[in-house]
């Protein structure tokens, strides 16, 4: 029996929680309307303050990013039921594969997203601005695999117990405190036209740091949660 | 002064007296299931549960299961519902750790590590009582997705050999509950685990793709490996069976 490589598993899960998901389209018709309604929303309610909501855009872009983002985490391990997981589990598939698949599946469908909240986000809050648009990717692409590999590793956590739905904000929100802080500031840098890659870099770290805990938990947590 | 058992608790001599020969009576037995004369003598041994027990919260599921499969054994598990049967099941697939006793099965044991738990995992297949089929995908993607984790590339077409090939494209969710069932088959027709774990294997299936259930065990029997059925119903399992045991309030008994 020919076992794939680490990185087709992770890809073979990745490939599969996409494609579940743009089937059931709740990420398409769900998450990103609302997420982009609850951006647009707050500048009606603060009036037309334009250095206010100047200041306060890139937090409330990756705070609405956060709370969306982490309800896409989330679901893939403790949507399924126990019959897939049992399925998965018996399939002789990695368990840091998986976790890293889940990361990486949750973080495309982010990067989606964030993709059409950031120039939403510009075209509300800071309609004069001239932003950096490269830094503004790059922190798209880290700032989502951050909380990708946040929500999965969480989900991991709170995967077969009881009070899961109440437990994983409680257990996610300091981990993404400083996820938050980087990539607000970045934003920020962005949109004054300075350079953000002092809070890339520090997301690439914290991208490292909690990629080597999901590898290193994985099996653990699997073994437990199971 | 009256003598204490293991739980630290007082008994009268002759509540110990009954325990003692009652915990004989066990062992009698214990040792007579997983005894190899009751089996095929020169078979290797797959799994072997050793006074194994499982509870959830106080409430105890299984207690003192010994039981021994080898290499042939097709085992027909049957008892009412609530009796532990599924709970058997998911002990036997290493989905669930037991909470007393010791356990090998095809190589797991007790302390095992998760690399060589999951290595060990390949070799076992479970199909459930309900459908492990993702909703949203095609009969034919929900085939592809698994096997290309087991086998690279696929030996050949299955769903064509559970007469879906014309299903192929609907989405698993609109499929009924007997098409869910062969697909879930059908997956196996591309491996040959070393230990097979079916619970209500007949159940949503017509009359006509029972044999393929059939084909399906008698298989994995003849390449040395084993399999479990169960079955709230004695006759509920097919007719290959070997062995019959019952699950009857959380103990475990082969029926002769």
């Amino acid at each position: 029996m020919t076992r794939p490589s680490f990185l087709r598993q992770v890809g073979w899960v990745m490939t599969k929680d996409l494609r579940v998901d743009w089937r059931g389209g709740e990420t398409i018709w769900m998450v990103a309307p609302f997420a982009a309604l609850a951006l647009m929303l707050a500048p009606l309610a603060i009036g037309t303050d334009t250095a206010l909501l100047r200041r306060i855009g890139p937090g409330m872009l990756w705070l609405i990013l956060l709370l969306f983002g982490m309800t896409i985490a989330l679901r893939p391990p403790s949507r399924e039921p126990r019959a897939m997981r049992d399925l998965m589990a018996l399939s002789g598939l990695d368990p840091a594969a998986r976790l890293l698949g889940d990361a990486l599946g949750s973080a495309v469908l982010l990067f989606g997203v964030t993709l059409i909240l950031t120039p939403a986000m510009i075209a509300f809050y800071a309609p004069e601005g001239r932003p950096l648009w490269v830094w503004l990717l790059l922190l798209a692409v880290v700032g989502s695999i951050a909380l990708g590999l946040l929500g999965s590793l969480i989900g991991a956590l709170v995967t077969g117990l009881r009070a899961r739905t109440s437990l994983a904000p409680l257990l996610a929100l300091p981990p993404a405190v400083p996820v938050l802080v980087a990539t607000t500031r970045g934003t920020e840098s962005a949109i004054a036209r300075r350079s953000s890659i002092s809070w890339i870099l520090l997301l690439v770290a914290m991208n490292l740091a909690l990629t080597v805990a999901g590898v290193l938990l994985a099996g653990p947590l699997d073994d437990t949660t199971n | 002064m009256p003598k204490k058992d293991e739980d630290g608790l007082a008994r009268s001599p002759l509540t110990w007296e009954f325990l003692v020969a009652r915990r004989a009576n066990r062992t009698f037995f214990a040792t007579l299931l997983a005894s190899p004369t009751l089996g095929a003598v020169d078979a290797p041994e797959l799994v072997r549960l050793v006074d194994v027990g499982f509870s959830v919260s106080g409430s105890v599921i299984l207690r003192g299961v010994h039981m021994t499969i080898r290499s042939g054994d097709i085992v027909g598990v049957s008892g009412p519902n609530g009796a532990g049967k599924t709970t058997l099941l998911r002990l036997l697939a290493t989905l669930l750790r037991p909470t007393s006793g010791t356990y090998s099965i095809l190589g797991i044991t007790t302390g095992c590590s998760p690399r060589e738990l999951a290595v060990g995992r390949r070799e076992i297949a479970l199909i459930g009582h309900e459908p492990a089929l993702w909703p949203e995908l095609t009969l034919r993607e929900n085939i592809d997705l698994v096997v290309r984790l087991r086998v690279d590339p696929p030996e050949h077409d299955v769903l064509q050999a559970v007469g879906l090939e014309r299903a192929a494209g609907w989405k698993a969710g609109h499929a009924s509950l007997g098409m869910q069932r062969r697909v879930e088959f059908a997956r196996l027709l591309n491996q040959t685990p070393k230990l097979l774990l079916l619970d209500e294997p007949l159940a949503g299936l017509d009359r006509a793709t029972r044999p393929l259930v059939d084909r399906i065990v008698g298989r994995v029997a003849d390449r040395n490996g084993a399999a479990v059925l169960v079955s709230h119903d004695p006759d509920g399992a097919t007719e290959l069976v070997t062995r019959r045991v019952t699950v009857s309030a959380g103990t475990v008994s082969e029926l002769p």
